[in-house]
């Protein structure tokens, strides 16, 4: 059972009691390893939270001009206004006196949806975009290309475009300010969504929302939709805490009070329980 | 290894004790819990009796698994206007990935404001009630576990004490509440359902620790239950308020 040639747990009892990872290691006393760089040396006092954040989802050590670019659209992903869903659940937290972590968590998971939060839907958008360019490379036209999505409510169900709350999306403008500003050039990914938003605008009414302008930047950016996914996990976090300390001292039950009648019942009349048969 | 690396070598437990296959020691062929093997706890007893089993380490007896199985029932669903339950509808209905809703739920259910983290408080008031005389007893402030749900007694968790303090297996914690319900009912206060589960632990030989969490798993149907309805809602089924219904204070 032990010889390494015909053991064939040997990769399990390999691992019995040991790690093996090439994410960094914490050597007690003297620094960190993060990747290939020293915590100390390399990047304490000289590179950003972000830069960090993203080496440690991805294993890359970003620009500093990405990363002002990530957290600036971090700040606009996360609203104090306990409306927005996951906020509401914090908002709930808070009213049980929760703890932060708990309550942040738990906005953060509620998040984690395919209808709005900046995670999921970012991969979800990615997905989309990446495979929309290579359509297109193909030699698909727009039309086609909008034609052979599903469609909602009469409108092309396409992930980044339009929002759950139909409104105007007042985050474009100040990214495409930003992205200029911060020298990046549109890719093949925010050209085509450009496009994509023009005709869906003059089609359907319906325009780019910053999940898609995000998908499309990062895809110019080299990134897959799994590493945005994990790197903006927590975006909302910010506006889940606000939310979250808002309700905290708060008077039980005064957020969003409800009476019984409130609650609208559509399920089947009061009925008595049937008997244990012997 | 510095000899002051006081660490255990191995994870210890007295819950479970897995018998490995004869071929791969990776895999376990049984499984008992306390001693009891799980395929003959399958043949033999209830989820209810193995729960108890977890818990406390013995099978209960049957009015103890009464008790236990009444109270399952009487948490089982906090109602649709509870924050936990709320919180688990918000995020149902906007497309939170569905195995995120329990976490959710039992998160928000674990605060310390009439949540879980108030049934081991509540379990330790009544505790130390327990000790006390009856003239002790008619000083003391109002106890953990005891209080009030929008400015009165709570009626429903009234009626539920009174069906578990009626069971052969309810013991002095549960009795010593009914006696605190007559004894605060002139000032609206009430049992709270943080202080039934806190009572019925204390009944049940159930730790102050293990009633935090039992709480939790047994309000978690009805949160499981309210969070998967609204999966199946459109996003615009529920309501998000106006600019006009949300007022911001800003501070000059």
């Amino acid at each position: 059972m032990n010889s390494s040639k015909t053991n064939k747990y040997a990769f399990w009892d390999d691992r019995r009691g040991r790690i093996v990872t090439k994410i960094g290691k914490w050597v007690g006393g003297e620094d960190v390893q993060i990747r290939q760089y020293s915590l100390l040396h390399d990047l304490f006092m000289q590179k950003s939270y972000m830069q960090v954040l993203v080496l440690n989802a991805t294993g890359r050590l970003i620009s500093a001009e990405l990363a002002c670019w990530l957290e600036n659209n971090f700040m606009v992903m996360s609203y104090p206004d306990a409306r927005i869903w996951c906020n509401q659940v914090g908002a709930f937290a808070g009213q049980m006196q929760a703890s932060p972590s708990s309550a942040t968590a738990a906005g953060c998971l509620a998040a984690d949806s395919r209808a709005y939060g900046g995670s999921l839907t970012s991969r979800l958008a990615m997905q989309f975009i990446q495979r929309a360019v290579q359509q297109i490379q193909a030699g698909m036209t727009l039309e086609e290309l909008v034609s052979s999505v599903p469609l909602r409510h009469g409108k092309p169900a396409i992930i980044g475009f339009a929002r759950p709350v139909s409104r105007h999306d007042e985050r474009i403008e100040p990214h495409r300010n930003m992205t200029a500003a911060l020298g990046f050039a549109d890719g093949p990914h925010l050209t085509l969504a450009n496009q994509l938003s023009d005709y869906l605008l003059a089609t359907y009414g319906m325009g780019i929302n910053i999940g898609g302008y995000t998908a499309a930047f990062m895809s110019d950016q080299g990134f897959t939709p799994d590493d945005v996914y994990r790197i903006k996990n927590l975006c909302v976090a910010s506006g889940v805490t606000a939310c979250y300390i808002d309700q905290l001292q708060q008077p039980q039950h005064s957020f969003l009070a409800l009476q019984c009648q409130d609650v609208r019942y559509d399920g089947i009349a009061p009925r008595s329980v049937p008997e244990v048969e012997p | 290894m510095t000899k002051d690396f006081v660490y255990a070598k191995q994870a210890s437990t007295q819950i479970t004790a897995e018998v490995s296959a004869a071929e791969n020691p990776y895999l376990a062929v049984q499984q008992h819990i306390f001693g009891y093997e799980l395929v003959e706890l399958m043949q033999k007893r209830s989820f209810t009796d193995v729960l108890y089993l977890l818990l406390t380490g013995e099978l209960p007896t049957a009015a103890q698994a009464q008790l236990l199985t009444q109270l399952q029932i009487a948490l089982c669903n906090a109602g649709p206007r509870h924050p936990a339950t709320r919180a688990v509808m918000t995020a149902g209905i906007s497309k939170a990935r569905p195995e995120h809703l329990l976490p959710i739920g039992l998160q928000v259910l674990g605060g310390e404001r009439q949540g879980a983290a108030a049934v081991a408080e509540a379990w330790q008031a009544l505790q130390d009630c327990l000790t006390q005389s009856e003239v002790q007893l008619a000083q003391q402030p109002l106890p953990a576990g005891f209080g009030q749900v929008y400015a009165g007694i709570d009626p429903l968790q009234a009626r539920l004490l009174t069906q578990l303090s009626s069971l052969p297996a309810a013991g002095p914690a549960l009795r010593l509440c009914k006696q605190l319900q007559s004894h605060w009912q002139s000032q609206q206060q009430g049992i709270l359902d943080i202080g039934l589960c806190a009572a019925c632990c204390l009944d049940l030989g159930i730790g102050k620790r293990e009633s935090i969490g039992l709480f939790q798993l047994l309000r978690a149907p009805g949160l499981l239950a309210h969070g998967m309805e609204q999966t199946h809602r459109p996003i615009t089924d529920s309501p998000l308020l106006s600019d006009d219904d949300y007022e911001f204070q800003q501070d000059q």
